[in-house]
């Protein structure tokens, strides 16, 4: 019995580790062809280590990629989008979980409505909205008409059960604001789902490529660091196929997902509670 | 004095409204107003060019006939459905298999599942890079190398042809697309409480029995989640189409196909009629699984 399951669990351990390595295996060839130095040419058998470790060719990617600025403006959109999305998401689901007030259950299910509408639809209107608000190509438009997160606004006002009404009727007994409640205590009090949010809607952000690419102007100053990587196709003696154009393209690749990797293994619990979060809820 | 009585009558719906004031002129405008614009103008001529000169008429269903008859619509509904049943299997399957042998890890689970679980943050620019990278259709790229190594075959033109081009795209999210629903199979396998197995491991010795007596029942609410979850990602997708092979007849998807109505063709009229297919289609989807979830869940 007991040497069935150890048997048992080695093989579910190999498998295990069979697949880590089958999702790193593509990234760790593309790192290691990121190396290469621009005399290389693969022909016969896959290097699964480079011939010499040339740092210039990132250096060469860094500059000819312009990802410094596309980092910067990832950094803003990201940041601005998820603070004023979560303060939207935060002062609804407060006032839709707390307070009573004519119209309530009426507004709420519109906004919730909205959960139906495939993206696809608004993504052409929106198109349409945004020339005509002469928003096109402005960096405004790439984080605007997402602002209002529905599944946020759903998940505040669910998680505001677990601020007891008496903080809340102490609060309002000792003359405080609205304002200052919610900036005081109903906020502090909501940090857990907070940080979550948080999280996982400035990764959503960053990844984003499809509408920002939309709205802004095809090579655009505002471009985020995916619309530059998605453009940077560089060309060796003439050839875009050239070995050292994927080399240099390899190389920016590695840039661009060097911080999401820190990022994520930083702030890692919070993609397992926020999966249980948004998941089984 | 009336003026004051009211305020201080309806202070607290007032504070209320001036909240949510904000919040509701954005989601009118870029949700409620963008939905219902967009059924309108797929009644319509509506063209951006010709508005101030021809205006915009009614065609009523004109569209939606059409669309029918668009090769870039019917392909994309074709290889957006095969998309989403093949990634429903494969995700789904070593989504479970994965999250149930974490479980089953005594020690190092949480590890494993961190392991597993990044390459959900990599984006889809990031993964269009490295595909193109790897399905380089000369002999230097890498899986023309690995193909002719171990199998002995000649270089293939992945995308470019018509019989691998769909296959190639579908490969890598196949084996490793499967982090998020992972997480919640896991979720869901950590909910089941042991002393259920215990309990039935008296009368059986068989994993078989143990698992689809009482692990998949007690585990039919997250398996509708994801279904649920695959099926919305599925009737989405455009991203590995658009990215990888841009204008491809032989991988477009129907939201690509939108996509090209509109913003290639400026036939924004078509394109929001396909828009509302699809709403249609995943109306229809929704209601089903509800229907099958409210029998399945008699378990709990």
């Amino acid at each position: 019995m007991n040497k069935k399951i150890t048997v048992g669990s080695v093989i579910g351990i190999l498998i295990l580790v069979f697949f880590v390595f089958l999702q790193i295996f593509p990234f760790y060839l593309s790192l290691v062809w990121s190396f290469q130095p621009k005399s290389f040419r693969q022909t016969s058998s896959l290097n699964l280590w480079p011939e010499s470790f040339n740092f210039q060719n990132y250096v060469l990617a860094w500059k000819e990629s312009d990802l410094l600025r596309g980092f910067l403006w990832s950094l803003i959109y990201s940041g601005s989008f998820t603070f004023i999305s979560m303060v939207i998401a935060l002062v609804c689901g407060y006032i839709f979980g707390k307070k009573n007030f004519h119209g309530k259950n009426i507004l709420f299910f519109v906004f919730m409505s909205a959960l139906m509408v495939p993206g696809e639809i608004l993504l052409v209107a929106n198109y349409i909205l945004i020339t005509e608000l002469g928003l096109y190509g402005s960096p405004i438009a790439v984080v605007i008409t997402g602002l209002v997160n529905i599944f946020g606004l759903f998940l505040f006002k669910q998680f505001m059960h677990t601020i007891p009404d008496s903080i809340l009727e102490s609060a309002v007994i000792d003359g405080a604001k609205e304002i200052t409640i919610i900036g005081k205590i109903v906020l502090p009090m909501s940090m857990p789902i907070v940080a979550t949010y948080c999280i996982m809607t400035f990764t959503g952000q960053w990844n984003e490529y499809l509408w920002p690419q939309l709205v802004l102007n095809s090579v655009s100053p505002y471009d985020s660091v995916q619309i530059k990587l998605i453009l940077f196709r560089p060309v060796i003696d003439g050839a875009m196929n050239h070995p050292y154009a994927y080399t240099l393209r390899m190389a920016a690749t590695m840039i661009a997902l060097l911080p999401v990797i820190a990022f994520y293994f930083a702030f890692q619990k919070y993609f397992v509670s926020g999966i249980s979060v948004t998941g089984l809820k | 004095m009336k003026m004051k009585k009211f305020l201080k009558k309806y202070r607290n719906d007032l504070t209320c409204y001036a909240l949510l004031a904000i919040p509701f002129a954005l989601f009118f405008l870029f949700f409620l107003y963008g939905f219902f614009r967009g059924f309108y103008i797929s009644l319509t001529d509506f063209d951006m060019r010709y508005v101030s000169s021809r205006g915009i008429n009614f065609v009523w269903f004109a569209n939606y006939k059409e669309i029918f008859s668009n090769a870039n619509f019917i392909n994309g509904l074709k290889h957006t459905f095969i998309w989403t049943v093949v990634m429903l299997i494969g995700n789904n399957f070593f989504g479970l298999l994965m999250a149930a042998l974490i479980v089953r890890v005594k020690r190092g689970g949480k590890a494993f599942l961190a392991l597993l679980y990044w390459p959900s943050l990599v984006s889809a620019a990031i993964g269009s890079q490295i595909t193109l990278f790897l399905f380089n259709p000369t002999e230097t790229g890498p899986l023309n190398i690995i193909i002719g190594k171990l199998f002995n075959l000649p270089p293939q033109d992945w995308f470019i042809n018509e019989k691998t081009a769909l296959p190639s795209l579908m490969f890598l999210p196949f084996f490793t697309g499967f982090c998020m629903k992972m997480m919640i199979y896991y979720a869901g396998l950590r909910s089941i409480p042991s002393t259920y197995y215990e309990a039935a491991s008296l009368e059986t010795d068989s994993r078989a029995i143990l698992f689809f007596r009482i692990t998949l029942p007690l585990l039919s609410p997250v398996l509708f989640l994801n279904i649920l979850l695959s099926v919305m990602d599925g009737i989405k997708i455009i991203a590995p189409m658009q990215l990888n092979t841009p204008g491809n007849d032989y991988t477009i998807s129907a939201v690509y196909a939108l996509y090209i109505e509109a913003f290639t063709r400026t036939n924004f009229s078509q394109s929001f009629a396909m828009g509302f297919v699809l709403f249609v289609i995943i109306m229809i989807l929704t209601l089903i699984q509800n229907r099958l979830k409210g029998e399945a869940i008699v378990y709990e």
